[in-house]
């Protein structure tokens, strides 16, 4: 036991310049963070502070990964000429030992951190105890583990940087792989991302343990080469289609839910003729939803498209992300996809059906809070510190918030009528009721540990004078607006088609 | 006929070994009369093979190091004997066979174990950055026989210079300081690795005369592929070839059954079909013969002369060093091999 001490005692003399390097970087980071919540005077503050943090930032987390390759290189478990290795070492209390220096210089650093910085923003460390230390287990699983393994496999930095850009190279390769995989989109990839962080975070373990008592480096690289062979397996077969259906069924017949889609002619089509350039080109294709009940917000988290063109042939975007909100009532936003120039010259001048579906979550409001815009910072809720925002042009639309550890879901709603704000004209069609959701799902983790305070904005979207050109402030001192926390309703899909339509008119965006 | 013993200057026991006991005023280690094979054993390995893909580094290797012995594993480059100590130390594992190192399966050697065995090896990595001082501070927390005043004493009598740095040394001042970080816990067992390679004459007599004035009664396994340092200390000598071990055997006993014979016959001599297997390398021409006697016992050696020349008018029986010992033996053998082949 006693061996924990004496090698910790070593790594800390041994990497005591780097311990304060990583401190120093930590304590100016500490004295510079709020930066990220304070709100944007209208010109900015001075460039240089904003990119000198977070160039230390950068440079902090280079430090750490450096402190955490180097000590785990102080006792190399590659090769067969260290000294240690006939020396009287339990492995075990030398894991541990390497495992306290690590949580001693890292991740209590990064959890003084973030207990000193709460309270500077606001928010009691001790209400969000649990969100720390899942700070704690992200920073580890991201940010050390990875770092301990291949430091564990490598037998000097030029191996480790070698490694890491290999690691690099495939991450890199196998996004671009997946990236080509129609429907490989992020509402299909949940199940092959479980896989992928099991067998990843499963292999980095089992490599950690293998090295520290077997030290068979062969092995353990053979179990990481491995492991990554079986993600890319996953990645690249799994089937991404069927995975969104699963997750979204389609609505039954004699559903309740009321929700549903159309397809809008591109009123904006433009007589341009674009030219085909490339192997790809952009749709937009306009979607209008309807029958969504008050009090419930639907977020599109993906969309797939499906063109009939003459002479029974068809093209298929598979799912494809999308992230628009869509709130009850008249609701229209433009859908893109990337179509195949190809089979898009082949249909110019015919007209095609199209069909679209939308694989959506759909989220209802719990009971809303009435907050009134206080002149300097006030409390939203629990979990939240807001303050009016400056645009560039001195008015006032949002809300600057920021909140520990993870942003908060929330829908907000503003009637402008009801504004503070000095109006040219409150019927104004564009001053409708405001709305805006945060990350509607609430179930976010607590970040990565290194930023313990998200900004993040209430934007109530751009307004206008009747003109159309000036823009107006409608959140003001005394303003009122409801915040409410949205929950997870269900998940579905909609689809919808429409008949007779020309390729060239969806080239433009509708607004 | 008429007989002299010559006693050449270099050879085994009678000559440097004596002469480095004598200067350390200690006795030999007693020698028993008993083969060693038959005496506990700090290290035997069983058939112990070890092979890289295609290559065989380790072929079958037995061998039995009695408690107590200084053993000098000798053997050309590539012989092998840096893969069976590493093997004994666990840092490989054997393809096949079996390591045992005093009371452990050398796979199972690990933590504590090493309280008990020191090991020193050429091609080491020290902790660079550590200075001497806390190079010994440091790793003397890890042994609880861990003797002060001896560290004290090697320290003082290897001339080490406390504060400078490990990286900063020289080479012979790092096989010091990782020697006397290796005798400060008085080991059962010190396996050295090529100790002596390439260090000064100077620095090699001093590390060998501190390792046999202060190893106590420990068991020493040193490898070397020079013969001439080991025969001047080691008790025991194992010769590696290929893998293999061609023999294993207390020094004294291959000393005294080694010896150079001269004959100086009245006439050409004829020689017989078969000769004695124990003569090695015979040479006739014209009157004189001259071969080496392998199990040398001078009635039996006299009688086999008689038989095969019948008187002789003069025999001389000169010791041989361990270096003409082994010539010997590696040209029969490979003059074996190429028969066989």
């Amino acid at each position: 036991m006693n061996q924990i001490f004496y090698i910790f005692r070593k790594d800390v003399r041994r990497h005591w310049l780097e311990i304060v390097v990583s401190l120093l970087l930590l304590l100016y980071f500490a004295w510079k963070s709020p930066i990220l919540w304070s709100p944007e005077p209208p010109f900015g503050p001075p460039r240089i502070s904003r990119l000198l943090f977070g160039f230390v930032g950068v440079a902090l987390c280079l430090c750490w990964w450096f402190l955490i390759v180097r000590v785990i290189q102080g006792e190399s478990l590659v090769g067969d000429r260290q000294f240690w290795l006939t020396r009287p070492y339990q492995r075990r209390w030398l894991l541990a030992a390497k495992a306290l220096f690590i949580i001693s210089f890292v991740n209590l650093p990064v959890l003084v951190f973030d207990v000193v910085i709460l309270p500077r923003a606001g928010f009691p460390p001790w209400h969000h105890v649990p969100g720390l230390l899942q700070g704690q287990l992200l920073l580890t699983a991201f940010l050390i583990v990875p770092i301990a393994t291949i430091s564990a496999i490598t037998d000097s930095l030029a191996q480790f940087l070698l490694v890491l850009f290999g690691v690099v190279a495939y991450i890199a390769g196998l996004s671009w792989v997946v990236g080509q995989i129609p429907s490989a989109s992020s509402a299909s990839s949940e199940i092959p991302s479980t896989v992928m962080f099991a067998v990843a975070g499963g292999a980095c373990l089992a490599v950690l343990v293998l090295q520290y008592f077997r030290r068979d480096a062969w092995v353990s690289r053979g179990v990481l080469l491995g492991s990554a062979g079986v993600i890319a397996v996953v990645l690249t077969a799994a089937p991404y289609g069927p995975l969104v259906e699963r997750a979204y069924p389609q609505v039954p017949l004699g559903s309740l839910n009321p929700a549903g889609v159309k397809i809008e002619k591109n009123d904006k089509a433009s007589e341009t003729k674009y030219p085909v350039l490339g192997k790809t080109l952009n749709l937009y294709v306009p979607i209008e939803t309807y029958g969504l009940v008050q009090g419930s917000l639907v977020v599109v988290d993906a969309a797939r498209l499906t063109i009939y063109a003459p002479g029974g042939r068809a093209w298929n975007s598979g799912w494809v992300d999308s992230s628009h909100t869509l709130w009850p009532g008249a609701s229209r936003y433009n859908q893109t996809f990337e179509v195949s120039s190809k089979f898009y010259s082949s249909t110019a001048g015919s007209e095609v059906d199209m069909r679209v579906e939308l694989a959506v979550s759909e989220y209802r409001e719990g009971p809303a809070q009435q907050i009134t815009v206080a002149a300097g910072s006030f409390r939203v809720k629990n979990d939240a510190i807001c303050s009016l925002g400056t645009g560039e042009y001195s008015n006032t639309t949002s809300l600057q918030c920021r909140s520990a550890l993870n942003e908060p879901a929330f829908a907000a709603h503003l009637d402008p009528v009801s504004t503070t704000c000095t109006l040219p004209d409150r019927t104004w069609p564009s001053l409708q009721d405001r709305r805006n959701s945060g990350n509607s799902s609430a179930d976010f983790g607590g970040g990565a540990g290194l930023f313990p305070v998200r900004p993040f904005d209430i934007d109530f979207g751009a307004a206008t004078d009747p003109s159309g050109k000036n823009p107006v402030s409608i959140v003001c001192p005394g303003t009122n607006f409801s915040l409410a926390t949205p929950a997870l309703f269900s998940r579905y899909r909609l689809g919808t088609s429409i008949n007779g339509i020309h390729l060239t008119d969806y080239r433009t965006y509708s607004y | 006929m008429s007989v002299e013993n010559r006693v050449n200057p270099g050879t085994l026991l009678s000559g440097a070994t004596t002469q480095i006991f004598a200067r350390l005023n200690l006795q030999p280690r007693p020698v028993c009369d008993i083969p060693f094979w038959f005496m506990p054993s700090a290290i035997l390995l069983e058939d112990l093979t070890k092979r890289y893909r295609d290559v065989s580094a380790l072929n079958g290797l037995n061998l039995a190091i009695a408690e107590g012995s200084i053993f000098g594993l000798v053997g050309p480059n590539g012989a092998g004997k840096t893969t069976a100590i590493k093997i004994l130390m666990n840092i490989l594992h054997a393809s096949s066979g079996r390591a045992q190192i005093l009371d452990w399966d050398s796979r199972e050697l690990a933590g504590s174990a090493f309280c008990s065995i020191g090991y020193v090896s050429e091609n080491q990595k020290l902790p660079e950055w550590m200075t001497v001082t806390y190079f010994l501070a440091y790793v003397r927390n890890f042994y609880p026989t861990w003797d002060r005043d001896l560290e004290r004493e090697l320290v003082k009598r290897f001339d080490l210079p406390p504060k400078r740095k490990l990286k900063k040394l020289s080479r012979g001042m790092r096989m010091k300081v990782a020697l006397a970080s290796s005798l400060a816990y008085r080991p059962r067992l010190l396996v050295m690795d090529e100790p002596f390679s390439g260090l000064d004459p100077l620095v090699r007599d001093e590390l060998i005369e501190c390792i046999v004035q202060r190893a106590g009664d420990a068991t020493l396994l040193i490898s070397s592929h020079d013969l001439g340092e080991m025969e001047s200390f080691a008790t025991h000598i194992g010769y590696l070839e290929a893998g293999q071990l061609r023999f294993s055997e207390e020094l004294r006993s291959l000393a005294s059954r080694f010896r150079q014979v001269e004959l100086a016959l009245g006439a050409a001599p004829s020689l017989p079909g078969t000769l004695p297997e124990s003569w090695m390398h015979l040479d006739a021409s014209s009157s004189t013969v001259r071969f080496i006697e392998s199990q040398y016992d001078r009635d039996r050696t006299e009688s086999d002369i008689v038989r095969i020349f019948g008187e002789a008018a003069h025999a001389t029986y000169a010791p041989m060093s361990l270096r003409s010992i082994f010539l010997a033996i590696a040209r029969d053998a490979r003059a074996a091999g190429e028969n066989r082949a």
